[in-house]
């Protein structure tokens, strides 16, 4: 990436348009235009605070009931088969016992590597409710594959939703006239940042959606997983499908630290052979258990090693089959590597 | 007599000195547009008068920065979305002064790659740096450079990384 980091340090802000923003910034100073704001509170304490409260509030709602005022819209009607048991230990073990596998037997065969497996897992079931719904979820709307005549760079439209902007969303949709709350939308664009959904469907059609999803356990899931998961959401009935789907999905992950040497030997055009010291690096997996059809998919396989100081990630995207990760895992190049080695 | 500047007039200056470049390449690359890049880096530094904010360090600040212009940009990009005619007056007067292939390529990439690939590999942030800047997970970032860098390969067609 030498070429692109050359090439993009070469643009520079024109001196004339320099020249205009210095003036135009003391321009502003001199005339009050700009009102210096006191120092606040650090914004990281308070977003800690916000953090504890949101964390109170969602479980005073979950242990209170809800208050939420009656809205006289339809109602959806899902049937869900949950599964709420934890997966027996035998599962985890084997799921871990393969990862390990592949790691060594892959890393040792592409590689040549001499690596020690220190194996911790976690996995996302540990977690609690609230903490889930504490984290950001997602929703992909019209992801745009093929950008559309006119809107090429723009990106597509993503909704963001926490549980705490939902419910202000609510609030405003519930009070306000539809006028006013697309002003309000509009005004408070950064704050419901990329809420178009909200904004194309309106108050009442936000009501509606509203009313649909609140019964749904909403997941945590990462922008990783919806990307790389293949799920286009083009359609409202699409958005509430794929939530079901994920309600009706257990993830987990399963983090494996591991360190050592790596002994490196490339066979190409050229040969060369090379050892390189492995700092504590992690291979990550998520699975998926879907507990309608009850099938295991590996979703997403990612290693991140340091070498030398130096990181390196490498991404194995969604695969149906534990022999499916080994062959794309085996097909990382790492040559990478070798591109930071002067050692022949 | 010598010019006497007060202390916050030769900050601005100096900020806009220093920081100048790496804001218009930002804005530059997500708006591709230099009036309206300019506008947006005249926004980023009213706003850093107006908030007058305190940093750690210099690397602390260079992110404020970014940060701020980084949204602007976006809420200029979705002003041109909701007002059509600003929207097709923006992409007639798409124009940047000659800039090589491979910045070309990048440009013509969506938003979220090439920010991410101006942001690590042309201004050197690194990738936590870059996710609070985005606002999205480290591995969000990781993973948008992997499929950047991808898209450029594809587009720019060589050997590069």
């Amino acid at each position: 990436m030498k070429e692109l980091k050359d090439a993009g340090k070469k643009i520079k802000m024109p001196e004339d348009m320099k020249e205009r923003i210095k003036n135009n910034c003391f321009s502003a100073e001199s005339s009050d235009a700009v009102k210096k704001e006191p120092h606040r509170l650090d914004g990281r304490v308070i977003a800690a605070l916000a953090a504890c409260l949101i964390l109170i509030f969602v479980v005073g709602l979950k242990s209170s009931g809800r208050h939420d005022k009656k809205i006289p819209v339809a109602k959806t009607t899902v049937s869900l088969k949950e599964d709420t048991t934890a997966t027996p230990p035998e599962t985890s073990e084997k799921i871990t016992e393969k990862l390990t596998e592949i790691l060594t037997t892959v890393l040792t065969t592409v590689a040549k590597s001499e690596t020690t497996a220190r194996v911790v897992t976690t996995t996302e079931s540990e977690k609690t409710t609230t903490e889930r719904n504490t984290e950001t979820t997602r929703i992909i709307n019209n992801e745009i594959t093929d950008p559309i005549e006119g809107e090429e760079g723009v990106p597509p439209s993503i909704i963001e939703i926490t549980i705490d902007k939902l419910k202000k969303l609510k609030h405003a949709a519930e009070t306000m006239t539809e006028e006013e709350y697309s002003e309000y939308l509009f005004e408070n664009n950064k704050e419901f940042f990329d809420v178009d959904y909200a904004r194309i469907i309106g108050r009442k059609g936000f009501l509606e959606f509203y009313a649909k999803i609140e019964n749904l356990y909403i997941p945590v899931f990462n922008e990783d997983e919806v990307e790389y998961s293949g799920l286009n959401c083009y359609t409202e009935t699409e958005v509430i499908d794929y939530m079901v789907r994920l309600k009706n999905t257990q993830r987990y992950r399963f983090d494996i630290h591991f360190s050592g040497k790596l002994r490196f030997k490339y066979n190409g055009n050229e040969e060369f052979e090379f050892i390189k010291k492995i700092e504590t690096s992690k291979a990550t997996a998520y699975v998926y258990r879907d507990l309608v059809e009850d099938r295991w998919a590996w979703k997403g396989f990612a290693v991140e090693l340091f070498v030398d100081g130096q990181e390196m990630d490498f991404w194995v995207g969604e695969k149906q089959t534990i022999e499916e990760f080994e062959e794309a895992f085996k097909k990382i190049d790492f040559r990478k590597i070798g591109d930071l080695v002067n050692e022949k | 007599m010598p010019e006497i500047k007060s202390k916050s007039t030769s900050s601005i200056e100096n900020v806009v000195d220093i920081y100048g470049d790496t804001l218009y390449r930002i804005s530059l690359v997500i708006l591709k547009n230099e009036s309206d890049a300019e506008d947006a880096v005249q926004e980023t530094f009213l706003k850093y008068l107006q908030k007058n904010p305190e940093f750690e360090n210099a690397e602390h600040e260079k992110a404020w920065l970014t940060k701020v212009a980084v949204n602007k940009c976006r809420d200029m990009l979705r002003m041109r979305k909701r007002n059509a005619e600003l929207k097709t007056e923006a992409e007639d007067n798409r124009n940047y002064t000659e800039i090589s292939p491979i910045i070309e390529a990048m440009m013509s990439l969506p938003e979220k790659y090439r920010v991410v690939l101006q942001l690590h590999y042309i201004e050197d942030m690194k990738i936590d740096r870059i996710a609070k800047i985005i606002n999205r997970t480290p591995s969000a970032v990781k993973m948008r450079l992997q499929k950047g860098r991808k898209l450029l390969k594809e587009k720019y067609g060589e050997e590069f990384c």
